[in-house]
């Protein structure tokens, strides 16, 4: 297979699972937890590369799940303590976790191959170096198969627990008093979303992966009127922006992860302004509307 | 980190003395507890409105302006760098802003978009920028993690400069500011442009947060501006005293990390400021008398001990007298007046309770309006 | 007599702030009661303790019900629900058949005709594909009726399901709750407006931080515990 098609796939693959967990987040107006998120689970990385003596383990993403789920926690409890409001509490506690990882990982950390810049920007130019042997057998880029397992999990979850998801999201209430545990099914969620960021790191780099969280979910926010027609939406703009920002990186031979973000930003940018009920024009159009009916 | 904790003790008051007596420690502390002091003061307004993300996604957002402004000029120079990454910060915030206000995406959904998708494309252009003869790849990890350390003289006059201007304009509109801070909707009825001090507060917090990057760094920002000011709310109840205390906070935090920073080798400034700050707010949330963690448990304990020995009949620490009439609104400000509740006709009993005019009586027929004519509420739903 | 819902000396606090002190009513089955009181008297957080969705610092509720899954139905006040989520209304009605499904399990043939028969019961079968936000406030309330509908509970609680509600909405939704109490159901609600007590509801509960009265409408719904739930100050400025 071609670099730039391992490349491309890889990229399409990491977009379409980021879109699933940022859909996810969106409805409930959770997408800032993204953010945080995905900046501490490099202190998982890092506590867990010390656990293990390497970036290889599959420790690296039960620590980046585990950290993930503790930034919630922290989050939550101070938001329960009621002395914080919830955007603060964000704000007080992921940066610490992740300033925590930063003074760990340049005081001990910093002759080995733990840079922070790979965890925080990612690389998918270097993907096709790394590669996946079977048998001796050359059976493609490793990340391809950390993209599709991450993507195939991603979409098991939301597909088999669709109704549940639906149901907490929309009437937390209600799902309680129906018996689906709010509290379970939104740490399974968050436990998703911090192994959907971690997997996700080398290959677009943490901070963009909230852009692929964000952009396409709100993109499809705007377009669709029913959740499932939502996640669907949502795939489908992040594969979009994702072939896209590969073409336009390939061409003006720029970052990869930066002009798949941008692209991701112009499609949204786009649903933005011509959303047919929901867009800037739309909007416009109907308050000029109803203003001279009355 | 816990050996290092563990050989605090040892550090004796000579080796602080030699570190104030050294002019680099002197020049970045300073420069650091001037940013911590602003971002303290300026963090109180962003957290009371409820904006303490702006300042995450706005230092985010910064990084395009400023790999643009050098593309474009050619030039270093920091004032120039600053103005590119506080013109890409106010645009992301604008979008932000426009974003939530006019479709049906919340706030925070659209600020994670914007912040997002700035860094994307200041990464694409400082990909593009890298190629360039001169350019090097060290600016990219300075702005990340900020540089506390290439702080000089020239930088902290110019922040001292905004630090005195910022004080004075919080001084001086501090009325306006409070106002907006806490009830915009009163602000406005009350004549004041709160538009104009709410700008003029999410003005600021940009202002500070692109000045902060080169302490702290894009991402550790934001904790600059919210942990001072949380740990500030839970000792006292008054903006004034919380501005101040948040101030004095920030400040501590910024020489305090310093000072960690220097004295051992290989913790950066950034991270040691934002961990100095993170803990203050962390005692103030757990210790602090009344408000704290801690009161609250040991509060909430008694009251239940009370409550279930009390058993059966009301424990008595409880006041029973019903909630302030004055507070309660329309519902309940009905004429509650009912029949005897013996066998008389029903039709007069009705009447006796229905007041004479409902006081929501336009409410509801306005809500009403939409649904009779079976198109619903279509047509608002749209344009809110 | 055959209780519904039970509450025992149910005392609850947010903080030190006690919202609830001693509560004690039971509630008969097949009964359409409501809970009144004035602004803050605690009937949402009686309604949520109830539900279990608030724990109390002492006392017990006993639902016989909520043994069986999907027993319980629910109705949310129509300001606590996302207007811009996406999502239809005839999708909101067969959220009502998920809780007998459980995990897992989707919804076949029959949950899609039973839901599209509770928007029929509650006349919004024209808006099934209307997303919630598009309807107006009585529409909403009235697809959260059809979802509690296609729930098939054996108890019900509502909470203001009347507030900024239009009147043809209100006379739906009232019909609808009888008819379920005909049924041998039993409907709990939270209501505010005291001028229609005694034409809807034949149970009552008048309640301010502890309960005043609980009874039958016409034993208990008189002035004397009107006035000593809402305190003569109120009653008076009204005036």
């Amino acid at each position: 297979m071609p670099a730039e098609l391992e490349i491309g796939l890889i990229a399409v693959m990491t977009a379409a699972s980021c879109a699933v967990c940022g859909s996810l987040l969106l409805v409930r107006g959770m997408t800032m937890t993204a953010d945080a998120v995905s900046h501490t689970i490099l202190l998982g990385v890092v506590l867990a590369y010390f656990a293990a003596g390497g970036l290889d383990s599959p420790l690296l993403f039960l620590g980046a799940a585990a950290v993930g789920l503790v930034t919630v926690a922290l989050g939550e409890m101070l938001v329960k303590s009621r002395l914080v409001s919830e955007d603060s509490a964000v704000g007080v506690v992921f940066p610490l976790l992740f300033a925590l990882a930063v003074i760990l990982i340049t005081r001990y950390a910093s002759s080995v191959h733990l840079d922070t810049d790979t965890v925080l920007l990612g690389e998918l130019a270097f993907a096709p170096f790394e590669r996946m042997t079977l048998f001796g057998a050359d059976i493609g880029a490793k990340g391809i198969y950390t993209s599709a397992g991450l993507l195939a999990l991603d979409l098991l979850f939301a597909v088999a627990l669709f109704k549940e998801l639906k149901t907490v999201s929309f009437d937390r209430t209600a799902a309680l008093v129906m018996g689906f545990s709010p509290a379970l099914l939104h740490y399974l969620m968050m436990a998703l979303v911090s192994l959907t960021a971690v997997g996700s790191f080398d290959t677009v780099g943490s901070v963009l992966v909230v852009a692929f969280m964000a952009a396409p979910a709100a993109t499809a926010y705007l377009l669709a009127e029913s959740f499932g027609k939502m996640l669907a939406a949502a795939v489908t703009a992040a594969a979009a922006s994702a072939i896209i920002g590969v073409r336009a990186a390939l061409a003006l031979d720029v970052s990869f992860a930066g002009a798949m973000a941008t692209a991701a930003g112009l499609v949204f940018l786009a649903a933005l302004i011509a959303a047919p009920k929901r867009g800037l024009v739309g909007a416009y159009l109907r308050r000029r509307a109803g203003k001279r009916r009355r | 980190m816990t050996a290092a904790l563990g050989s605090m003790p040892r550090l004796a008051a000579g080796t602080l003395a030699a570190l104030l007596s050294d002019y680099t420690f002197r020049t970045v502390a300073l420069g650091a507890a001037i940013i911590g002091l602003m971002s303290g003061v300026v963090g109180c307004f962003s957290v009371l409105r409820r904006e303490a993300l702006l300042a995450d996604g706005a230092s985010h957002a910064a990084l395009p302006g400023v790999v643009a402004a050098y593309l474009i000029t050619g030039s270093k120079d920091a004032a120039v760098l600053l103005a590119g990454a506080a013109a890409s910060a106010v645009l992301a915030a604008a979008a932000t802003v426009l974003t939530a206000r006019r479709t049906r995406i919340k706030f925070e959904s659209a600020l994670a978009v914007a912040m997002s998708v700035f860094f994307g494309l200041g990464l694409a252009l400082m990909s593009y920028a890298q190629r360039l003869p001169g350019a090097s790849k060290a600016g990219l990890a300075r702005f990340i993690y900020g540089e506390a350390s290439s702080i000089v003289m020239r930088d902290v006059c110019a922040s001292a400069a905004l630090a005195l201007m910022l004080t004075a304009l919080v001084c001086v509109f501090f009325r306006q500011f409070k106002l907006a801070a806490f009830d915009p909707e009163y602000a406005a009825s009350a004549g004041l442009r709160s538009g104009a001090a709410g700008g003029a507060l999410t003005a600021m917090t940009v202002a500070v947060t692109v000045l902060g990057i080169q302490a702290v760094g894009a991402v550790l920002m934001s904790a600059l501006l919210i942990a001072p000011a949380v740990a500030a709310r839970q000792w006292t109840r008054s903006l004034a005293g919380m501005t101040a205390l948040a101030a004095v906070f920030g400040a501590v935090s910024g020489v305090a990390g310093t000072a960690y920073s220097s004295l051992r080798d290989g913790v950066p400034t950034g991270p040691a400021i934002v961990v100095t700050a993170s803990v203050i707010a962390g005692v103030s949330l757990l210790a602090a008398p009344g408000r704290g963690i801690a009161a609250k448990l040991v509060r909430r304990r008694r009251l239940r001990r009370r409550v279930l020995a009390a058993n059966v009949s009301a424990p008595e620490g409880f006041d029973r007298t019903p909630p302030d009439a004055s507070t309660t609104t329309e519902q309940s400000a009905r004429p509650a007046a009912p029949p005897d509740g013996e066998g008389s006709p029903n039709a007069p009993q009705n009447e006796r309770i229905i007041p004479a005019a409902p006081p929501d009586g336009e409410k509801h027929a306005a809500a009403s309006a939409p649904d009779e004519d079976g198109k619903g509420g279509g047509s608002d739903a749209g344009g809110a | 007599m055959n209780a519904a819902a039970e509450v025992r000396h149910l005392t609850v606090s947010y903080g030190e702030k006690p919202v609830l002190v001693d509560v004690s009513l039971t509630i008969p089955r097949g009964s359409f009661a409501a809970i009144v009181g004035p602004n803050g008297a605690g009937k949402t957080t009686l309604m949520k303790t109830m539900l279990g969705l608030v724990k109390p610092l002492a006392g017990e509720v006993r639902i016989p019900a909520r043994g069986r899954r999907g027993a319980v139905g629910y109705v949310p006040q129509s300001e606590s629900i996302d207007r811009d989520f996406p999502i239809s209304a005839y999708e909101v009605a067969l959220m009502g058949r998920y809780a007998s499904l459980g995990w897992f399990r989707r919804p076949g043939k029959a949950d899609k005709s039973a839901a599209e028969e509770c928007l029929r019961r509650v006349g919004m079968e024209k808006f099934a594909s209307r997303q919630i936000g598009e309807l107006s406030g009585g529409q909403q309330q009235r697809v959260f009726l059809a979802r509690a509908l296609a729930q098939d509970a054996e108890i019900y609680f509502l909470d203001e399901p009347l507030k900024g509600v239009d009147a043809v909405s209100e006379r739906a939704i009232i019909s609808i709750l009888r008819g379920l109490c005909a049924e041998g159901k039993t409907v709990v609600m939270v209501h505010h407006d005291l001028r229609t007590v005694r034409d809807y509801f034949d149970w009552v509960s008048i309640i301010n931080l502890g309960v005043v009265a609980s009874g039958a409408v016409e034993d208990v719904f008189c002035e004397r515990n009107i006035d000593r739930a809402y305190s003569r100050r109120a009653a008076e400025a009204a005036v």
